[in-house]
């Protein structure tokens, strides 16, 4: 670990990590979050950290700044910034670096500005804390700035509020104020996570430009391995607080000597699903649908606008079929999946087996209910946190098979559990005892309990990891297989869309911007938007394969 | 961490919140002190063989100690521990029964109405306006003169204005809870909107409505001890801690302990309801264990 790889090898690293371990005491015993990490960082290059979450990576990206909160002990190791060694260094002397030699980008641009003051005005308090300028000289110089990452009309977006740009606006602000004291390193915590792939390939791409200008160093932490292969120079894998591997990132991703490295990178979502027969059962047939927002003004809220969230889609869902919807934030393939199962209000025919389920009453749509289920994105939301998992996926069988015993009940719901591969005995636990992933399970468990034939699944696999990602699509798809269920699968990551679904819509701003079978969507796109959006989603897809063939 | 070792066979939220509970030493401390409090008011006086409005002529004002009054007497010469007792009865009643009213009416007047949302949230919340801008004495006098003079109406009215402050409270909670995933996913399987209420929405509501209870309670105590100094509420010789302490009060200068000792009790009182709140939000809560 000791060698040097570095793609520029220059004399003197600026930042110096060495056999780093940090601590978090807690009441119920200490947490060991990182555990012996070293490396270096060169001016001008870009080193990603790559883990998981719970990797630690964050937590060292932060321990650098020395941003952790009690009760953290940093028991071994050092951090050493041009020879100053930052561990236990008097704050006077840290908050020199901090913002000024050294600049932190994080995840969610919003509740990292202030949202009371004028963006301009957050910039320019950098500037006269660490340059002591006066606010005239501070304003011109925010101005450059906003040039400098490229905001819209910058003169205009100086007394702008946060919530009035957009996210990835918002990150360029971000970017800005960390650019402000023109910093040797910028550490960059997951900066695109939260934004759309698209906004991701044009903030990544300002990254790397304004890296040439300045040289200054970029230390990148993501789960994203298709970023780190673009973007960055070196890479570091990390996991369970270890550096796993270590190297160039052309040499990691085409020849990875650690496994978990080699797990990493398999984890691609992979596979394709064949289109079902045009002959079988139509399960959901929609026409003409259209979801409004009322805009409401004045004091009395009168509606004097609508806003048009679904604009005329039409769709129909055979059984055993998997569509999938894509399409950016605000697009409005959340809103559809929910007016198609009567979730939100919403104009226009749909039939679901046969029956029409527009304006049916809420208590003529409960046995129906039942045949059709959802799995939502936020697998810690969308469980309650005072139920145990049992009476979670009990409370479907409550409603629909009343007459069931509480013997009854309890053998259904260990079934299920065995199904979707969580221990039966641990049904009686809470919500937050399990992981991200095992609460997605459990969430289609909770489905899967009813035996319903259809299934929304709104982003199912967004907010986990890929190597958790990947079991939960394969769980979807044994189950799709076993009992010929309908999948209508909502997501922004086209990977995973790719994998699972055998027929794709493009949505942008409530329209269907394309549709078609999968492969032919992806192979040979029709439309400038969908070419867009599956470049930008920069697929690793050639270099896990490359990875396959070395291996 | 700490949930690892946790045992996978398990109850439900109710027998775990309570052996939870009971592992919490602050708060079981508390309920024997508290239990002890109520057994010592209630029963208490079975043990004296004089009566609440005996007034010992030789006794008047004296400091505790003297001819057996452990607490000594107040300016009349009547006991002070034994007019102690009788005012915690009185005003650990009011406590109880008032709170409980304040907290059916309000928890599920709330959770109706931020659930409900729309127009019905917006009459039920203007309702509850109308009555916060009623004059409380008012409210009280006109209740006197319907159904007449008795602690029993005492208790109901306290109740009554301070469910307003809870179903505002869980009307909060409600509408923040209303968007979770989890209630959308109750929706989704057809359950029906009163189990959702029930079920999803009151359990999750509760760790702010326990942590206002606690505040309730020593409003309640005080409301009624201000009442009763108008002459509204208990009436001699029966008494209140409300009432022995606002005469204490008064005498402070020169008869500290009439201030003393009624204001001991009900602070006692108050600090072991603060701690069993305390224990209780966080026994309810299945993350903090």
């Amino acid at each position: 670990m000791t060698a040097h790889i570095s793609a520029k090898a220059p004399a003197l690293p600026i930042l110096t990590i060495d056999d780093l371990h940090i601590d978090f005491v807690l009441h119920t015993g200490t947490v060991q979050a990182v555990r012996g990490i070293s490396f270096e960082l060169y001016k001008g290059e870009t080193l990603a950290l790559v883990g998981e979450s719970g990797s630690g990576k964050s937590i060292t990206a932060q321990a650098i700044l020395q941003l952790l909160p009690e009760p953290v002990r940093y028991t071994k190791g050092s951090i050493e910034y041009q020879q100053q060694q930052l561990i236990g260094a008097p704050t006077a002397a840290i908050r020199k670096v901090r913002g000024n030699r050294i600049a932190m980008i994080f995840q969610e641009p919003m509740s990292s500005l202030n949202p009371l003051q004028h963006i301009g005005h957050q910039v320019a308090e950098v500037l006269i804390e660490h340059k002591g300028i006066n606010r005239q000289q501070a304003a011109a110089r925010v101005l450059e700035l906003f040039q400098l990452v490229e905001i819209p009309d910058p003169q205009r977006r100086l007394k702008s509020y946060p919530h009035e740009l957009s996210g990835g606006q918002r990150q360029r602000v971000m970017i800005a104020m960390a650019l402000a004291c023109e910093p040797d390193i910028l550490i960059a915590d997951e900066p695109t996570t939260a934004l759309d792939v698209t906004i991701q390939a044009q903030i990544m791409a300002l990254l790397k430009n304004l890296q040439q200008k300045f040289g200054m160093a970029i230390l990148f932490i993501t789960h994203d391995l298709g970023v780190v292969h673009q973007f960055a120079d070196r890479v570091c894998v990390m996991r369970k607080g270890q550096l796993v591997e270590h190297g160039i990132t052309k040499a990691v991703f085409s020849r990875p000597q650690h496994p978990y490295t080699c797990e990493l990178l398999d984890s691609e979502p992979s596979g394709s699903k064949p289109a079902v027969s045009q002959d079988a059962p139509v399960v959901l047939d929609a026409k003409n649908v259209q979801v409004n927002f009322p805009i409401r003004a004045g004091f009395l809220g009168r509606v004097v606008d609508q806003f048009r969230a679904v604009d005329t889609i039409s769709l129909t869902l055979r059984q055993g079929q998997t569509m999938g919807i894509v399409g950016e934030s605000g697009s409005g393939k959340s809103t559809l999946g929910k007016a198609l199962l009567k979730l939100l209000d919403g104009h226009g025919d749909i039939h679901f087996d046969g029956i029409q389920i527009d304006g049916l009453e809420p208590l003529a749509m409960r046995p129906l209910r039942r045949k059709m289920q959802v799995v939502f994105q936020d697998p810690f939301g969308s469980l309650s946190p005072r139920m145990t998992i049992g009476e979670i996926i009990a409370e479907g069988l409550k409603v629909h098979e009343p007459l069931l015993s509480p013997r009854q009940r309890d053998e259904a719901v260990c079934a299920v559990l065995e199904e979707v591969a969580i221990a039966p005995s641990s049904r009686n636990r809470y919500p937050h005892e399990f992981s991200g992933g095992q609460r997605q399970r459990i969430a289609i468990a909770r489905a899967m309990v009813l035996k319903p034939r259809f299934m929304l699944l709104d982003e199912p696999t967004s907010a986990l990891d890929r190597s958790v990602q990947i079991r939960v699509i394969e769980l979807l798809r044994r189950l799709q297989d076993k009992y010929g269920l309908t999948y209508l699968f909502i997501s922004h990551d086209l990977a995973v869309v790719r994998a699972l679904a055998d027929h794709v819509m493009v949505m942008r701003s409530g329209k269907v911007v394309e549709q078609g079978p999968t492969e032919q969507i992806f192979s040979y796109p029709q439309q400038e938007y969908t070419r867009e959006l599956i470049t930008a989603a920069c697929p690793l897809g050639n270099a896990a394969q490359r990875a396959h063939s070395s291996a | 961490m700490s949930n690892a070792t946790f045992a996978a066979q398990g109850d439900s939220l109710m027998q775990d919140a309570l052996r939870r509970l009971f592992l919490n030493r602050a708060t079981l401390v508390s309920s024997l002190l508290l239990t002890l409090m109520a057994i010592s008011c209630f029963f208490g006086p079975l043990f004296f063989n004089t009566e609440l409005d005996e007034v010992f002529w030789d006794f008047m004002g004296t400091p505790p100690g003297e001819g057996g009054h452990w607490f000594g007497t107040d300016t009349n010469g009547r006991d002070l521990l034994l007019r102690s007792l009788y005012g915690g009865q009185i005003s650990l009643t009011v406590a109880l029964i008032a709170t409980l009213v304040s907290l059916i009416i309000g928890v599920s007047y709330g959770a109706i109405s931020g659930y409900m949302g729309g127009r019905v949230d917006n009459l039920m919340m203007r309702f509850v306006d109308i009555l916060y801008s009623m004059p409380f004495m008012f409210l009280v006098i006109l209740m006197m003169v319907v159904f007449g003079r008795s602690i029993l109406l005492i208790y109901i009215a306290i109740g009554a204005v301070e469910w307003l402050d809870m179903a505002r409270i869980v009307r909060g909670q409600t509408l923040t809870l209303k968007r979770k995933e989890f209630i959308e996913a109750a929706h989704a399987l057809g359950v029906s909107d009163r189990q959702i209420i029930l079920r999803h929405i009151i359990p999750n509501a509760l760790g702010p409505v326990i942590v206002y209870v606690t505040l309730t309670v020593p409003k309640v105590i005080l409301l009624e001890s201000f009442l009763s100094f108008l002459g509204l509420g208990v009436q001699e010789p029966m008494t209140s801690w409300g009432v022995l302490i606002s005469e204490g009060t008064a005498n402070m200068e020169g008869a500290p302990w009439q201030l003393f000792f009624p204001a001991a009790m009900l602070a006692i009182t108050l600090f072991c309801l603060n701690f069993i709140g305390d224990g209780l939000r966080d026994a309810l809560d299945p993350k903090s264990r």
